[in-house]
C-alpha cells in the first residue's frame, strides 16, 4: 500500500484520516556520545597522556645585562659568637682545603614551596648547591701555609658555577599552574649528618629571637615568568628584588634555643 | 496557522454554484534520519592501542641534538692586534720573543675559544662579555626546512690548476667533461663528473649537446676501473661516433633519464633547496655534555712568561674535544607544512651558522662540497666571486691596535665583522639535489657549505694579502628526520583519485597515481626505513647525533666521509 497518497471520496458522514506513522527513534549523535564516553573511561583507566616535560628557567637579566644569581650563606661561629660567611665556622681549614669527606659531602639545600604557610605548603623543587662551587677566602693551613679555601658565597651564572642557576620546572601550565614559589634554605653538614635551617635575617638582630612569625623570616620569593622562561628572586615579605650582585640573597643560620 | 487543525469543506459548498468533486489530500512526510548502528558496545582496554593512537595523532616534536664537534685548528697566522696576539697558542715563540733577540712577530694558533659553541673567556677585553650570550658569540643553531626549489643558482667547478668547467645553473643538470678510453679493447666515451652522477647502468642521460640530432644516450658502464670511480664516471660505448662531439675535453651537462620510453616523466630535475628558518637563535638551548668528549685529544701547552708578548705565563689551549647538546625552548608543531617538493614535511634541518662575534672572521662564503679541492684553495671562494657571498646580514665594529674603541690612525684601525645570526623567517640556500617524479625520490647531489676566512689584518695566515685566503669549511644543514616515506612506490589506478594522498604524482604514461606512503611512527621496514623515537608527554622526541666538523682548507679530506664509519671485522682473516 502506498501510504503517501490518500483519496477521500465524498460520503454523507464525517471523515477521519488516520495516519499510522511508526517511529523508532534514538537521540541524534548518541553514537558519538558513546565513543566520547568510551574515550573518557579509557583515559580514566589508563591515565591520559600528560605533559610533564620540564624546561629550564633562567635568572632574568638585570642591571647591565647581568644574569648571575648571588647567594651568601652565614654560619654561626660559636667561638667568635657572630655570623661568618665562611665554612671555618663548621670545619677545619685542612678539611676544607683537602676536600675531606665531611666537607665534600656537605651541601646547601634550597627548597621551593608553593606557600610560605607551614600548614598548607607543598615542596615542589629542590636545588642543591654543592660546596665545591662558590668563592674563595684565604686561610692558614697547619698554622704555616697560606691557602685559598672555599667559602659559601655563590655567584651562579650561565658559565662557571652554574649548578643551581637554572630552575627546572614544568614547561606547560596545564598540569600544575604555579608561578610563585617560596624558597627556604638548609645546610647539610657532612661531618655531623645534620641539617641546619637558615633564616633570611640574623637571628641576633631580632628583638625576640625565638618568638617570631616563621613565614616572615624563612623565605625568599621566586617568581617564574613562563613566556620568557625566566625567574626572579625577591625578599619576602618585602618583595625587594634580590639575588643580584648588589643585593644578594643572604641566609643566616637559625639557632635553636 | 495551526497546522494541526484542518477543516474540509465540501467542494459544492465552497462558493455558489460550485460543482461537486472528490477531494485529495497530499501528505508529505519529511524525515531526518541517522542510521542506528547496532554494535558491540564493549571496548578492549589496551594500553598499547591507546598509546599508539596518541602517538600517531601527535604533531608536536621536541628535537634533541647531540653535536659531536670535531675541528682541527691548524691555520697558523700572525697578528699585531694586541688582544688577539696575547691569546694565541704560540708557534716557535723563541723566534718571536724580543728577550731572545726574536723578530717580535708573534705567530700561532687562535685560542680554542674562537671555535667553541660556548665561550668561557669572560675576562676578555675584546667585547663586553655577557654570560647569557656565551653560547651565541661563536655559533648560531636554528631549525629550518626546505620550502622551495631554486633552479637558477649559479655554480662553477674548478680544477686543481685553476681552470674550470663552464659555469652552469643548478637546474641545468650535472656537469661533466669527456675523456676517450677503452674497455676490453673497445673504445668508450668517459663522462667524468665532479659530483656523484647518481646513474645506473642501463639508464639514459640527456646531454646538453647533440650528436646528429640525438641528445639521449644509454649508460653502458660506470667507472674507469679504479676504486670509487663508478660514482663519478659513466661510459657510453663509442660505436664509431665521428666528428668532434665526443672528443677529449668536451664539456657539458646531463640529466638522468630512467626509462627512455617514458623520458618526459622519468627525467630528473636538479635544483638547490631553499631553506626557511623557523626558530630564533635564542630558542636554542646549547649546553655542554657533562660526561662525553669526542675521541680526539685536547690541544694545549704552557707558555712561559719569557716567551709571550705580554710576559705573562699561561696555559694556552688551542683545541678541545667538547660535545654539546641542543634542545629548543619552544615545541615544534608540524601541522600541514609541505616540503620543497610539496610533500608532507618529513625532515627539518639543524642549520649552523658561524657568528664570529669577536671579529676574527670575514663575512661568510657559500658553496657546495664540489667547490672544495683536497690539498689546495679553490677559486670559487675568492672574494671577487659574488656568487660565493653568503646572504646573511653583517655588522662591524672598530678597535685600534690595543683594543681601544677610539681609533686615530688607519694603520692601527681594525674593522671587525660580525655575521649576524639568522632569525625566524629568513631564507637561505641549501644542498644541491636531484628529484625524480617517477621514483618519487630526492637525492643530495652536493652538500651546502659555508667557509670561514680570517680577517686578514686581524690574523694573517697567508703572509701576503690575498683575495682568496685560507679558511675553514663546515656543512650548514644537518637533517633531523621526523617521519619516513616508504622505501617502495605505491601505485593506484587513475580512477581512484579520491583515495590517493595529495602528494601523489600522476603518470600519464602509466595512467597511474604514484607516491610513497608515510610510515607510521614506530614502524621500521626491512630496509631500516622508518622512525621510532620516544613518545611521551604527548610529544615526539627525535634525537639526532650530528658530527659537526670544521675542515681546515688546504688539507686532504672528504666531507662525505661518515664520522661513524668503521671497518667491519673480517669473516675469515685479515687478508680480506
Amino acid at each position: 500500500m502506498a501510504v503517501n497518497k490518500f483519496r477521500l471520496p465524498i460520503q454523507n458522514r464525517d471523515l477521519e484520516l488516520v495516519l499510522p506513522i511508526e517511529q523508532i527513534w534514538d537521540f541524534s549523535g548518541e553514537q558519538q556520545a558513546i565513543e566520547q564516553y568510551e574515550l573518557s573511561i579509557l583515559e580514566d583507566i589508563l591515565n591520559k597522556d600528560e605533559d610533564f616535560e620540564v624546561t629550564r628557567f633562567e635568572h632574568k637579566l638585570y642591571g647591565s645585562n647581568q644574569s648571575s644569581a648571588n647567594y651568601e650563606f652565614y654560619l654561626w661561629d660559636t667561638a667568635l659568637l657572630n655570623y661568618q660567611n665562611s665554612y671555618l665556622s663548621k670545619f677545619d681549614t685542612s678539611v676544607i682545603y683537602y676536600y675531606a669527606n665531611p666537607f665534600t659531602k656537605s651541601f646547601w639545600k634550597l627548597d621551593l614551596y608553593d606557600s610560605p604557610q607551614l600548614r598548607d605548603q607543598q615542596p615542589y623543587i629542590t636545588i642543591i648547591l654543592p660546596v665545591q662551587q662558590g668563592g674563595l677566602e684565604s686561610a692558614i693551613l697547619n698554622s704555616t701555609t697560606n691557602v685559598e679555601i672555599k667559602k659559601p658565597l655563590y655567584s651562579l651564572d650561565y658559565i662557571g658555577d652554574k649548578e643551581g642557576f637554572f630552575i627546572y620546572w614544568l614547561k606547560k601550565r596545564n598540569f600544575l599552574n604555579i608561578d610563585t614559589f617560596y624558597m627556604t634554605a638548609k645546610f647539610f653538614n657532612g661531618g655531623t649528618g645534620q641539617f641546619t635551617k637558615m633564616m633570611t635575617v640574623p637571628q641576633t638582630s631580632l628583638s625576640s629571637q625565638y618568638d617570631f612569625p616563621p613565614d616572615e623570616y624563612f623565605y625568599y620569593k621566586v617568581q617564574l615568568d613562563y613566556p620568557s622562561q625566566t625567574y626572579e628572586l625577591f625578599t619576602y615579605p618585602g618583595l625587594i628584588k634580590a639575588g643580584t650582585t648588589t643585593n644578594p640573597i643572604k641566609w643566616y643560620e637559625y639557632l635553636n634555643p | 496557522m495551526n497546522e494541526n487543525s484542518y477543516r474540509i469543506v465540501k467542494p459544492d459548498e465552497q462558493y455558489k454554484s460550485a460543482p461537486d468533486a472528490d477531494i485529495n489530500i497530499n501528505t508529505s512526510l519529511e524525515q531526518t534520519q541517522v542510521d542506528l548502528i547496532d554494535y558491540d558496545r564493549t571496548v578492549t582496554v589496551n594500553l598499547g592501542t591507546l598509546f599508539d593512537g596518541e602517538r600517531q595523532k601527535s604533531k608536536i616534536f621536541r628535537p634533541t641534538i647531540k653535536v659531536s664537534y670535531i675541528y682541527e685548528n691548524n691555520l697558523v697566522g700572525s697578528t699585531k692586534y694586541e688582544i688577539f696576539r696575547n691569546e694565541l697558542f704560540y708557534v716557535n715563540p723563541e723566534l718571536s720573543s724580543p728577550l731572545l733577540n726574536g723578530n717580535g712577530i708573534w705567530s700561532g694558533l687562535p685560542s680554542y675559544q674562537e671555535f667553541e659553541f660556548i665561550r668561557t673567556d669572560v675576562n676578555t677585553s675584546q667585547v663586553n662579555f655577557v654570560t647569557k650570550s656565551a653560547s651565541s658569540y661563536n655559533w648560531s643553531v636554528t631549525l629550518s626546512y626546505p620550502y622551495e626549489n631554486d633552479y637558477t643558482v649559479p655554480m662553477q667547478y674548478f680544477f686543481d690548476d685553476g681552470s674550470s668547467l663552464p659555469p652552469w645553473v643548478s637546474g641545468d643538470g650535472i656537469p661533466f667533461y669527456i675523456e676517450n678510453a677503452s674497455f676490453n679493447g673497445m673504445p668508450t666515451v668517459q663522462f667524468i663528473c665532479p659530483v656523484n652522477h647518481g646513474l645506473s647502468v642501463g639508464e639514459y642521460v640527456e646531454l646538453s649537446f647533440d650528436y646528429d640530432g640525438i641528445y639521449t644516450f644509454q649508460v653502458d658502464r660506470l667507472g674507469d676501473g679504479t676504486f670509487g670511480s663508478d660514482l663519478y664516471i659513466f661510459n657510453i660505448d663509442d660505436v664509431g661516433y665521428t666528428g668532434s662531439t665526443f672528443n677529449d675535453g668536451q664539456q657539458g651537462v646531463f640529466k638522468r633519464i630512467i626509462d627512455i620510453t617514458n623520458s618526459a616523466e622519468t627525467k630528473s630535475k636538479y635544483y638547490v633547496r631553499k631553506h626557511k628558518i623557523i626558530t630564533d637563535p635564542a630558542d636554542s638551548i646549547i649546553t655542554r655534555n657533562g660526561f662525553e668528549l669526542n675521541p680526539f685529544k685536547d690541544g694545549s701547552g704552557f707558555q712561559f712568561s719569557s716567551l709571550t708578548p705580554n710576559n705573562i705565563s699561561r696555559v694556552a689551549k688551542y683545541q678541545s674535544s667538547n660535545t654539546y647538546n641542543i634542545t629548543f625552548a619552544h615545541d615544534l608543531e608540524i601541522l600541514n607544512q609541505n616540503d620543497n617538493n610539496k610533500k608532507p614535511l618529513s625532515q627539518v634541518f639543524a642549520t649552523f651558522q658561524n657568528v664570529g662575534f669577536f671579529g676574527w672572521f670575514n663575512k661568510l662564503r657559500r658553496g657546495w662540497d664540489f667547490n672544495v679541492i683536497s690539498g689546495s684553495t679553490n677559486p670559487w671562494w675568492d672574494l671577487t666571486n659574488g656568487n660565493a657571498v653568503e646572504n646573511n646580514q653583517t655588522t662591524q665594529f672598530q678597535r685600534d691596535v690595543r683594543g681601544s674603541t677610539t681609533c686615530f690612525f688607519s694603520a692601527d684601525c681594525y674593522d671587525f665583522t660580525v655575521n649576524l645570526p639568522r632569525q625566524s623567517g629568513d631564507t637561505m640556500y641549501g644542498d644541491w639535489c636531484e628529484w625524480n617524479d617517477y621514483t618519487q625520490t630526492e637525492r643530495v647531489v652536493s652538500k651546502y657549505l659555508n667557509k670561514l676566512t680570517y680577517y686578514q689584518k686581524g690574523f694573517d695566515v697567508m703572509g701576503t694579502q690575498s683575495s682568496n685566503p685560507l679558511g675553514y669549511f663546515y656543512q650548514v644543514h644537518h637533517p633531523i628526520t621526523l617521519k619516513a616515506f616508504s622505501s617502495y612506490v605505491e601505485t593506484a589506478d587513475n580512477t581512484l583519485v579520491n583515495e590517493v594522498p595529495y602528494w601523489s604524482y600522476f603518470s600519464n604514461n602509466d595512467q597511474q597515481w604514484r607516491w610513497r606512503d608515510l610510515y607510521p611512527y614506530g614502524y621500521i621496514d626491512t630496509d631500516n626505513v622508518g622512525v621510532d623515537f620516544p613518545f611521551l608527554n604527548e610529544c615526539h622526541y627525535p634525537f639526532t647525533n650530528i658530527p659537526f666538523r670544521l675542515f681546515p682548507e688546504g688539507v686532504s679530506f672528504d666531507i662525505n666521509q661518515t664520522f661513524t664509519g668503521f671497518v667491519v671485522d673480517p669473516i675469515i682473516d685479515g687478508c680480506e
